[in-house]
């Protein structure tokens, strides 16, 4: 039964190399359609939160199903076959941490404390019953890319630097750090995706077999065990994570993996009191309405929360962004970047345009291509620029700042905003003057304008205005199509409506 | 045996998820977008440089397109809607010939098929109109010339009554038919 | 007595010392000289070499019109005397296209990928050891090398394509206004140089053409260079001398440059000038857009400081094929 295990490491090898390939041609511009978002679309914990947040579950997020059908069938294998981020742990733990058979005997035991996992299950999706979406915080999918984005990317050669970024990239490595004393850790104990299977694991019609008749008691299979769900006593099937590592292990061979083994199952609830679940409950239920409430988020337009285009207005974003960094990542200029501070406590790690960072670039869509809940609508290239006749799609508007600006304030000749601006024809415009310099010698100028009404917010004349540090023309996001409340202009006439 | 048959199948969800990846990697996502309406055919409803046709200068261009177009044409917008109009391109020209200055408006306009455009320039032929030698196919009076190539239509009418056109109207359509060379 | 802060040392022990103290001081010395730097200016910083050839009984350039730009690409460097005149056998060569903008060639915004192309196999052919096509966009260089078709194109005909992070950019020493900027080390490593920019409308300068386009070789802050833009772009082109101007006008932009958008704002020229006088093809790409070549600002400042003259005369018209 080895070639059990074989299977297992190739699974786990060729899954891991395909989300780091995947991110890695997702954040080095590849112009291919690849399925960048995959794993996130079979992410049944994004799903169901995002059912219970949104009411609705997006578009390719419904292969979460399949990935619960699966477990039901064969129990958490997602975990310890596919999971990215178990991968990372396992190999950490075997990397970092040789044990004795003694040790590992301990270490593999279960404790009670591993069922906190389920009340931060029951937590957020309290949570997001109360419509705080936080559940990507600690998916491990999420938890991954956004590590990844945040450690390896700004590293390499070329890479952009993320302020922020050491949290993501704290959480990362804290979890690879701590398989170092138990393995898989943050699976056990902590990983409300892990939880989410083990639950309905309970019910796999495919599970771990030990044959009482044959076993020695020697203790081999825990030895070996990933999940800590200790093959030798009431095997904990919801623990289980299908490595497959005690039949292999087995000297009798009395441990097998079948299709419903004639013994009846072992009892198997999550070994957690109601009391812990129902504090959990009551706790999300609490923290709910308070976060929205003082959070600082949703509760007004703020000026430099400038979403990526074709998101949604501002509380349904919020319902759907689970902060899974793919956006970010992929945006081509480095425009998009973690939220820290301006989207208040719920929208912390959601996406914002950070204009001295990077730009909207004008035709490019790639935010929505690959955000997996659509938080961030799908546009085409038509669609956002408004030639298929409709308005553009809109982040903001410019203001310029005329203290600060060169032909305004220094009476210096610079054109960069006008020459940067996408739109045809330019929503910046020059005005050409003659003014005398303080010594009385006339120089000409061209002065900027923003008419507002063509104006998209894209943000590349900030980005490239030479005026270091805060820059003359600045974006914020009133304007943004998005919200039309937040807008100073009476809405832009369509064809056929036109005003006489 | 039984061995054989689980490995192929724990096997099979790999193939078919490189089939699939395989799949998705030789497609490209959606390119720039192209400006609806025109095509990029030459010459496009555009109009000559007041150098090349030896004008002494040129209003701003002025664009109007299926929506705007009555701005333009006021009233009689509604037979260049019929015809297929899409686009046009629109300048006043200011000549100095002889110590006059004759001003002529310039329209080039774009239909969506040449039928149309070739229906619009023939509505819009003063009669008495005379084909102008060197350019085949226009016909002009002192006041008006109008001439058909293909998809577009050019349109020149001088503000200045009486004045001779002739030279002025020839250089104008020859610079916006075939580009302008120094 | 057994007072430790008193015990006489033996010789062993005091040569020990001795030498653990000079070793330490040795190894900081030796560290200190190794990292030391004498030099004031930055050890990267490099000349701009001269890439023109000695060819001053040829025309200063030629036109050359027709509907297929890389056959009028063939016919005007035949007027100049065959690309062998410009590229011998082993030479690197790299061309400078405008690949400015995320934008499609119908837009005009780019130079012309058939045009690149044509060049590369021209420079290949003529036994140039590699071809390098390489710009600094204003968008995002991926996407704008994909979507202007010269990242394929270029890549089709041979040539290496560097995009974005795989421009390496060093300091130069050049005067000037562009002092303290970087330029892209590809440039400085080639034996022969090809400008190839196309006609845009441009607000301040008026036109974007040749001496216009090594702005695409320059690194970040040289949006700085607009506040005096004229003197810059004459400065750059005095610091810039190419093998070959090639001036695309297959299409034109007339408005809203240099990245233009509608097809409105496009004109078809059907044409192209290639000479080694740049500041005689900037003035008849300038003619192109309706302007007296010596009313801008940077053609006219650049015949002044004698880098070439500005009239579109010079020019051989080939006439239409």
């Amino acid at each position: 039964m080895s070639w059990g295990r074989r299977l297992r490491i190739l699974y786990q090898a060729i899954f891991l190399l395909l989300f780091l390939w995947l991110l890695d041609r997702l954040a080095h511009g590849d112009l291919h359609d690849l399925p960048y978002a995959a794993f996130h679309h079979a992410d049944p914990l994004s799903m169901i939160a995002l059912s219970f947040a949104a009411g609705v579950i997006p578009g390719a997020m419904i292969w979460g199903l399949v990935l619960i059908g699966l477990t039901l069938i064969f129990g958490r294998f997602f975990c310890g076959w596919i999971c990215p981020l178990g991968t990372l742990q396992q190999l950490s733990s075997w990397m970092l941490s040789p044990r004795s058979r003694r040790e590992s005997l301990t270490v593999n035991r279960y404790r009670r404390w591993y069922a906190t996992k389920y009340g931060i299950l029951v937590f957020l999706l309290v949570l997001a019953l109360a419509g705080s979406l936080q559940a990507g915080l600690l998916d491990p999918l999420s938890v991954l890319a956004r590590g990844i984005g945040a450690a390896v990317w700004p590293v390499l050669p070329g890479g952009r630097s993320l302020p922020g970024g050491w949290l993501a990239a704290g959480l990362l490595f804290g979890i690879l750090l701590a398989s170092r004393w138990i393995p898989r850790l943050f699976c056990r104990a902590f990983c409300p995706l892990g939880a989410l299977l083990g639950f309905f694991a309970r019910f796999s019609l495919f599970r771990i077999h030990r044959e009482a008749a044959a076993c020695t008691d020697c203790q081999l299979c825990t030895v070996a065990c990933q999940g800590a769900d200790e093959p030798l006593g009431e095997h904990r099937v919801g623990e289980c994570v299908v490595c497959l590592n005690c039949t292999v292990s087995c000297p009798e061979h009395a441990i097998t993996y079948g299709l419903l083994p004639p013994a009846p199952p072992a009892p198997d609830r999550p070994d957690l009191s109601r009391r812990w679940l129902l504090g959990s409950a009551i706790a999300a239920l609490v923290v709910g309405p308070v976060v929205e409430a003082t959070g600082g988020g949703r509760s007004a337009a703020r000026p430099d929360l400038i979403r990526p285009p074709g998101a949604l207005p501002e509380p349904e974003f919020l319902e759907r962004c689970v902060k899974c960094s793919l956006c970010q990542q992929a945006c081509p200029t480095g425009a998009i970047q973690p939220a820290i501070f301006q989207a208040g406590v719920e929208g912390f790690w959601t996406p914002v345009i950070v204009p001295r960072r990077g730009w909207c670039e004008y035709t490019c869509t790639r935010c929505g291509e690959v955000c997996p809940t659509q938080a961030i609508t799908r546009l085409t290239p038509a669609r956002k620029t408004g030639t298929d006749g409709q308005p553009p799609v809109s982040i903001g508007t410019a203001f310029i700042d005329r203290g600060r600006c060169l032909p305004w304030g220094m009476d210096t000749p610079c054109i960069v905003c006008e020459e940067m601006c996408p739109t045809d024809p330019k929503a910046i415009w020059l005005e050409p003057v003659t003014v005398r310099r303080s010594n009385a010698t006339p120089v000409r100028l061209q002065r900027p304008h923003v008419d507002p009404s063509r104006c998209i917010g894209c943000a590349i004349c900030e980005n490239r205005c030479p005026v270091g540090s805060a820059a003359a023309i600045r974006i914020s996001s009133t304007g943004e199509t998005r919200d039309p409340l937040n807008n100073m202009l009476l809405p832009r006439p369509t064809q056929g409506e036109r005003p006489q | 045996m039984r061995r054989v048959i689980i490995i192929v199948l724990v096997l099979l969800p790999l193939a078919v998820l490189a089939v699939w990846i395989g799949v998705r990697a030789h497609r490209l996502r959606p390119k720039s977008a192209i400006p609806a309406g025109t095509s990029a055919t030459a010459p496009g409803p555009q109009l000559p440089s007041p150098s090349s046709c030896g004008a002494a200068g040129r209003s701003q261009l002025e664009h109007y397109d299926r929506s705007t177009v009555y701005d333009w044409l006021d009233g009689g917008a509604a037979p260049y809607l019929d015809h297929g109009f899409t686009t046009s391109t629109v300048a006043t020209y200011r000549f100095e010939t002889g110590g006059r200055t004759l001003t002529i408006e310039a329209a080039a306009v774009r239909f969506a098929s040449p039928r149309g455009a070739a229906a619009q320039a023939a509505a819009e032929t003063p009669p008495g109109a005379a084909p102008v030698p060197g350019l085949p196919g226009a016909h002009s009076t002192r006041d008006v010339l109008v001439w058909c190539r293909g998809r577009d239509m050019l349109r020149l009418v001088s503000f200045t009554p009486g004045a001779e056109t002739s030279g002025p109207f020839a250089a104008l359509a020859r610079a916006w038919l075939g580009g302008t060379a120094p | 007595m057994n007072d430790p802060y008193r015990h006489p040392i033996d010789r062993r022990e005091a040569l020990l010392r001795i030498s653990a103290a000079l070793a330490a001081g040795g190894a900081v010395t030796a560290g200190g000289i190794f990292f030391h730097d004498r030099r004031i200016v930055s050890p990267s910083a490099r000349p701009v070499p001269d890439w023109r050839t000695d060819e001053a009984h040829l025309p200063p350039g030629v036109i050359a019109r027709g509907s297929d730009p890389a056959a009028n690409v063939r016919r005007a460097l035949d007027a100049l005397g065959g690309v062998d005149r410009f590229v011998a056998r082993g030479h690197t060569v790299l061309i400078k296209p405008n690949v400015g903008w995320d934008r499609l060639p119908e837009q005009a915004a780019d130079t012309n990928p058939q045009v690149v192309a044509e060049l590369v196999r021209l420079s290949l052919a003529a036994g140039a050891r590699r071809v390098i096509v390489a710009d600094i966009s204003c968008n995002d260089p991926a996407r704008s090398f994909e979507h202007s078709g010269i990242g394929p194109a270029a890549r089709a005909a041979g040539a290496i394509v560097l995009v974005g992070p795989k421009i390496r950019l060093v300091r130069t020493r050049t005067g000037g206004p562009a002092a303290g900027l970087e330029v892209m080390e590809a440039l400085l490593d080639a034996d022969r140089v090809i400008n190839v920019p196309v006609v845009k409308q441009h607000s301040l300068s008026l036109a974007t053409l040749g001496m216009k386009n090594w702005f695409g070789v320059l690194g970040r802050g040289r949006a700085r260079l607009h506040q005096n833009i004229n003197h810059s772009i004459a400065e750059l082109a005095a610091t810039f001398r190419p093998t070959l101007t090639v001036i695309d006008a297959t299409r034109i932009l007339t408005a809203n440059g240099p990245q233009g958008g509608s097809l409105a704002d496009v004109r078809e020229v059907h044409a192209l000038a290639a000479g080694i006088d740049p500041v005689a093809c900037d003035a008849w790409g300038a003619t192109l857009l309706g302007l007296e070549p010596r009313r801008v600002g940077y053609i006219a400042a650049a015949e002044g400081r004698g880098l070439g003259r500005a009239d579109p005369r010079l020019l051989e018209d080939l006439g239409t094929a």
